[in-house]
């Protein structure tokens, strides 16, 4: 592509969405929002202007009643081994560089000139439009592990890369080594709340983790694959239909 | 030598260079980019101790045991507890934003009394001197609303209003009280309670059973365990109704039918298992197979809903073939179903042996009240408030002298909304414990606004849905944010007052007291052994040693319960009345109207969590108005195109909406989301879409007399 | 041109002169001026003395250690300090005083003491104590353990950071020495 390469790292996060299991209930949302202390919106149903790093996507087969079928489909940051986000950015606030392969976004030297949002293919970037405002007394509620980000600055799924930082903590505090956690010892918000068992989370590369046999499964996929953007997030459907519509093929085709 | 010009400008530029040789210019950009990143308006974050408390959610009708993460010892965000049976880790989007609540704008911050059409703050001495007089006065005649089914509170409001002269105690109808009604009618005893944990394969007719049914989370759980990731799934999930919803888009098979309709459903599927030689022991079954064979057959069945006899066949042959089969009936919108398609699909578990069996329905016991004088349970869910109402309205039954409402938001959450609020109005003195402003509070006298659960102590005791006995704690995690008090403290307060004896001075004695009875019916404290396993077999560990603390730590007491059954029978005689095809809408522009909840836009009571608007999709609310879903066809017979905004009429309200397409509805039906159209709490709920329950109209059930209103007609315009 | 010549009136060395009294000028207002004018003096909320507390045999873990999750805690809260100071002394000695204070503005009201942390770091940073254990505490922060009273905190005007507070390269510097990642997430969040 345009000079930017592939990046490996020898922990690799990665998420495993089961499309079949997803019921569409939003917790995971919820659960993003109150994590990285997203505000509240009054009129969060203009969807260009809302905030909302994890999205629940409804999906239709294309037919019509009674042959109707319909799919939920939760979409984080795909954290991509190539990220187009990273090769625009004039700032260097976003960048892949630290093992785990969770691409970072940095608000304080993000200048907002939106062209990541532009270039991510799965609209997993928001731009900040308005002041974030919190009713009065709720700011009491704030997670102290996220940063509150002004107007004007992009920002995105971070894998809720401060769990992991607190993962680390407990692993030192305990004399255990903090580059070899337990599986479940790290698990972003979402995962963790989703009734449905939905989303799985675990490195990649580890053998003694779910998700790395999970995504040698025949039904596993990615999202728009032949762009090349390796994202680290798999989805997993026994539909057929479900994962034609992962690459966005066009129906029948 | 005094300065001349070349002199001033050597002087100036001989600065300019020393400036550049000190820290001014570089210190100063550099202090001014900060300054830009730290505008006083952005909140800071707050500092301190982390650690985590655990307590029960009350604001979300799930019941899930929370973990409670605090700064501070301030209560920062809730997540399951994943020791706690109802949730294992996991949480719905509801109780999620549940300490974000606490300060919501539309909470009530004091007591409040209405003179003049407005609303004054007073005194908590003031408002329980003002409760004492007017209950007194409108002893013999004291009516009460709750919308909590699963609290020891009740048993204090119950006790209380009974010692002034109950004019009627009501929970707020739901699938609860259909249950109740229908294993009351079917002479049945005990909760019905759902083993899905243990069930290979689950009917579910119109029960929402994955989003806003019963324990939803815990059900969840169950599903997911039974269906690993990426393999083909241990058990068969089948729904049944009029709309591919949350629980419908992950089951195996959804097949299609009227809301109307599920009895005649089961009753079809009935016809099936009884043709391949199901027998049941259980009374009334000789005249159940001659009614269901005689008039359920699958023409019949056919030309009522639709559903080719192929298709109930093969769902009878899965029951039939299964090793735990199970059948859930309940409303795909959490209330209005009649109690005739209930008892069709308890039938289908009589006539599969299904009762008080692993995988199947257990008949659980009630837990011993605690507070001397109180209703039981039973006793509650055997109201019918929607029909009350009605009859206050049209001055067929005497309106209360005074009304309390708890937990419940009447004015907004039942069907026909025109005339419950007609019912209302002619209620002389109302007194509302609501946390926030809701569309009941703003109708009511004086207002002794309850402190949220996070902020008092409270209780659940074994919720609908649940598959075992369960008790859980709440318990206050912060003081209250605003001059607000436990209602249960102001109820036993003000009984004081007035001189009727209760037998406690606070809640949490009432608490401990059902603890202690809770101790002594056996059960077990889940941590490593959960009910469900229990149930199917495992060993009961051994009863707690202090439940009281085991409480507090956030586990939860579960007993695997089963209510011996003597005359659960199937009533051919109430279910030939009950269960008939629903009529199909003539006019033209007519269509029958369904609704389906959702957890993310709150409860009547709770409004949409401020936190949870972001989660609506556009597919459900678009800008203020709400998305009707109905299918190509469908539209077409109407007139509808996609995208128009139109307004829907029935039973006296008048709602706008904008039709969206969607292909997962059945034909003659459009659905519309409940949750929406709010009049009160604050500028997050207020004032977006309609409230679709105005628009559905009661119906009384023919043989048993309940109200319903599961399948509305419309007219659309 | 002898009218020109004129009318410069002080000539080369005016210019000179003034010119260095311009940048000499400038050097001292830049060094010695500028720091006074942006950082402002503030001292403790409460004299707080570490040799009189570590004479009285109190470990620097016992208030400043790691939790069992692995967060700092931090500066002890005022229920720590209750343990011993629970009563007012009565006392008429400058020390007595300070400690009747504490004890009547904070440990009776329970309201945390407002510590000026000389160290603050912004919202968006993310510091591992945990990480750092093998670091003596005097490597970042100043060496506390051996005064009578805390050294005066000083708070710059335009940006509200204390001027002991570390600046990113500081942080970049040691951790490309020791060989640890410099990635953005390490530190910020």
């Amino acid at each position: 592509m345009s000079g930017q390469h592939f990046k490996e790292f020898p922990i690799t996060w990665g998420m495993v969405i089961d499309v079949d299991k997803c019921t569409g209930c939003g917790a995971c949302m919820a659960s993003c929002q109150t994590e990285n202390n997203i505000n509240p919106q009054p009129d969060a149903s203009n969807k260009l202007r809302e905030t909302a790093w994890m999205v629940v996507f409804e999906l239709g087969n294309g037919k019509a009643f009674p042959d109707h079928d319909v799919a939920y489909l939760p979409r984080p940051c795909q954290q991509c081994g190539n990220p187009p986000c990273v090769s625009v950015c004039p700032v260097v606030a976003t960048d892949k560089n630290e093992d785990g392969g969770i691409v970072s976004q940095i608000y304080p030297r993000c200048i907002g000139c939106r062209y990541c949002v532009a270039a991510c293919p799965y609209h997993a970037r928001d731009f900040g439009w308005f002041d974030p405002v919190w009713p009065e007394g709720m700011e009491k509620t704030l997670s102290p592990m996220t940063s509150v980000r002004p107007r004007g600055v992009v920002e995105k799924c971070s894998f809720c890369h401060h769990r992991w930082e607190l993962a680390k903590e407990a692993a030192r505090a305990q004399g255990k080594n903090p580059d070899d956690l337990e599986e479940g010892a790290y698990v972003p918000a979402c995962v963790q709340n989703c009734p449905s068992g939905a989303l799985t989370f675990g490195d990649l590369k580890n053998p003694k983790h779910k998700v790395h046999e999970l995504i040698k499964s025949p039904y596993a996929y990615r999202l728009l694959e032949r762009l090349g953007t390796k994202p680290q997030v798999y989805y997993i459907s026994r539909r057929e239909w479900v994962r034609r519509l992962g690459d966005n093929h066009l129906l029948g085709a | 030598m005094g300065l001349d010009r070349r002199a001033f400008l050597g002087l100036v530029a001989g600065g300019a260079i020393g400036t550049l040789c000190t820290p001014i210019p570089w210190k100063l950009v550099d202090d001014a980019a900060i300054w830009t990143q730290n505008w006083s308006w952005l909140p800071k974050l707050p500092k301190g101790q982390i650690d985590y408390v655990t307590t029960t959610s009350k604001l979300c009708p799930a019941g899930e045991g929370l973990r409670v993460m605090r700064v501070a010892g301030q209560p920062v965000t809730a997540s399951g507890n994943p020791d706690h049976p109802l949730s294992q880790g996991g949480v719905s989007a509801l109780a999620r934003s549940e300490v974000y609540m606490l300060y919501s704008p539309a909470r009530i911050k004091s007591p409040m009394k209405k003179s003049g059409g407005r609303f004054e703050p007073i005194t908590w001495e003031q408002a329980t001197a003002e409760l004492a007089e007017r209950l007194g006065t409108a002893k013999g005649s004291v009516a009460c609303v709750s919308g909590d089914a699963t609290g020891t509170v009740n048993e204090v409001l119950s006790a209380f209003v009974g010692q002034l002269g109950s004019a009627g105690y009501f929970l707020m109808p739901s699938d609860a009280t259909t249950a109740a009604r229908g294993v009351k009618l079917m002479g049945g005893a005990g909760q019905a309670g759902y083993d899905f944990e243990n069930a290979a394969t689950v009917l579910v007719l119109g029960a929402d059973i994955f989003e806003t049914w019963g324990t939803s989370t815990r059900n969840r759980k169950a599903f997911a365990a039974s269906r690993p990731v990426g393999q083909a799934p241990k058990t068969t999930y089948i729904y049944v109704g009029p709309l591919r919803n949350n629980t419908a888009a992950v089951c195996d098979q959804w097949i299609p039918a009227g809301s109307a309709d599920l009895g005649v459903v089961a009753l079809g599927i009935a016809w099936h298992l009884i043709k391949a030689g199901a027998t049941s022991p259980a009374p009334g079954f000789e005249a159940f197979k001659a009614m269901v064979t005689g008039s359920f057959g699958p023409e019949d069945v056919r030309l009522a809903t639709g559903i080719a006899p192929d298709t109930l066949a093969a769902v009878a042959k899965t029951l039939a073939g299964s090793k735990a089969p199970l059948v859930v009936t309940g409303s795909p919108f959490g209330q209005g179903l009649g109690a005739g398609p209930f008892i069709a699909g308890m039938a289908l578990n009589l006539l599969l042996g299904r009762i008080n069996r692993p995988g199947g329905v257990y008949a659980l016991p009630e837990l011993a009240a605690a507070v001397p004088g109180a209703l039981g349970r039973a006793a509650m869910l055997d109201g019918d408030l929607p029909g009350f109402f009605s009859g206050v309205a049209a001055g067929k039954t005497p309106a209360p002298k005074a009304l309390l409402v708890y937990d419940a938001n009447p004015a907004y959450g039942l069907p026909e909304t025109a005339a419950m609020t007609k019912a209302l109005e002619m209620i002389p003195f109302k007194v509302s414990f609501a946390s926030f402003w809701d569309e009941t509070a703003a109708m009511c006298d004086l207002i002794l606004p309850n402190s949220l659960p996070l902020e008092r102590y409270d209780d659940l005791a074994t919720p609908y849905g649940a598959g075992f006995c369960l008790y859980s704690l709440v318990k206050p995690l912060q003081k209250p944010v605003h001059d607000t008090r436990t209602t249960a403290d102001v109820i036993l307060a003000v009984a004081k007052k007035m001189r009727l004896a209760l037998g406690y001075d606070t809640f949490e004695q009432v608490l401990r007291a059902k603890v202690a009875t809770l101790a002594k019916a056996g059960g077990f404290v889940a941590k490593d052994v959960m009910p469900w396993q229990v149930a199917a077999g495992s060993p009961a560990p051994a009863p707690a040693g202090d439940l009281w603390k085991e409480l507090q730590a956030g586990y939860a007491w579960t007993m695997v319960g089963q209510v011996m059954q003597t005359g659960l029978g199937f009533v051919p005689g109430v279910l030939a009345k009950a269960v008939r095809p629903a009529a199909t809408p003539t006019e033209a522009r007519a269509a029958l109207l369904v609704a389906y909840a959702q957890l993310r836009t709150g409860t009547a009571v709770t409004g949409v969590p401020c936190q949870d608007l972001t989660t609506v999709p556009e597919t459900e609310l678009d800008g203020r108005t709400t998305c009707l879903r109905v299918n190509a066809a469908t539209a077409k017979k109407l007139g509808l195109r996609d995208g128009a905004t139109v307004t829907l009429t029935g039973a006296g309200g008048r709602c706008q909406a904008k039709v969206c397409f969607f292909e997962s509805v059945i034909n003659g039906v459009v659905a519309v989301p409940l949750g929406f159209g709010h009049t009160a709490f604050d500028h997050f709920s207020r004032g977006k879409g309609a409230n679709s329950l105005s628009l559905m109209p009661l119906a009384e059930e023919p043989g048993t007399g309940l109200s319903t209103w599961i399948a509305s007609e419309v007219t659309i315009a | 041109m002898e009218e020109r010549k004129s009318h410069a009136a002080g000539g080369v060395g005016s210019f000179v002169l003034w010119t260095l009294i311009g940048f000499v000028g400038a050097l001292v207002v830049g060094w010695v001026v500028f720091p006074k004018l942006l950082y402002s003096r503030r001292e403790q909320p409460i004299r707080f003395s570490h040799t009189v507390h570590a004479a009285q045999g109190l470990d620097c873990v016992q208030c400043h250690h790691l939790g069992p999750d692995g967060r700092f805690a931090g500066l002890p809260t005022t229920e720590s300090c209750a343990e011993c100071h629970g009563e007012e002394t009565g006392e008429d000695s400058p020390a007595g005083r300070e400690i009747d204070r504490l004890v009547k503005d904070y440990v009776k009201t329970g309201a945390q003491i407002p510590w000026l942390i000389y160290q603050f770091q912004p919202d968006n940073v993310f510091f591992s104590h945990a990480a750092h254990k093998g670091f003596p505490c005097s490597q970042c922060h100043p060496d506390v353990a051996a005064m009578d009273s805390p050294p005066p905190y000083f708070e710059n005007r335009l940006t509200g950071y204390s001027k002991d507070t570390m600046k990113m390269w500081q942080c970049e510097r040691c951790h490309a020495a020791m060989g640890e990642s410099n990635a953005c997430y390490v530190c910020h969040k």
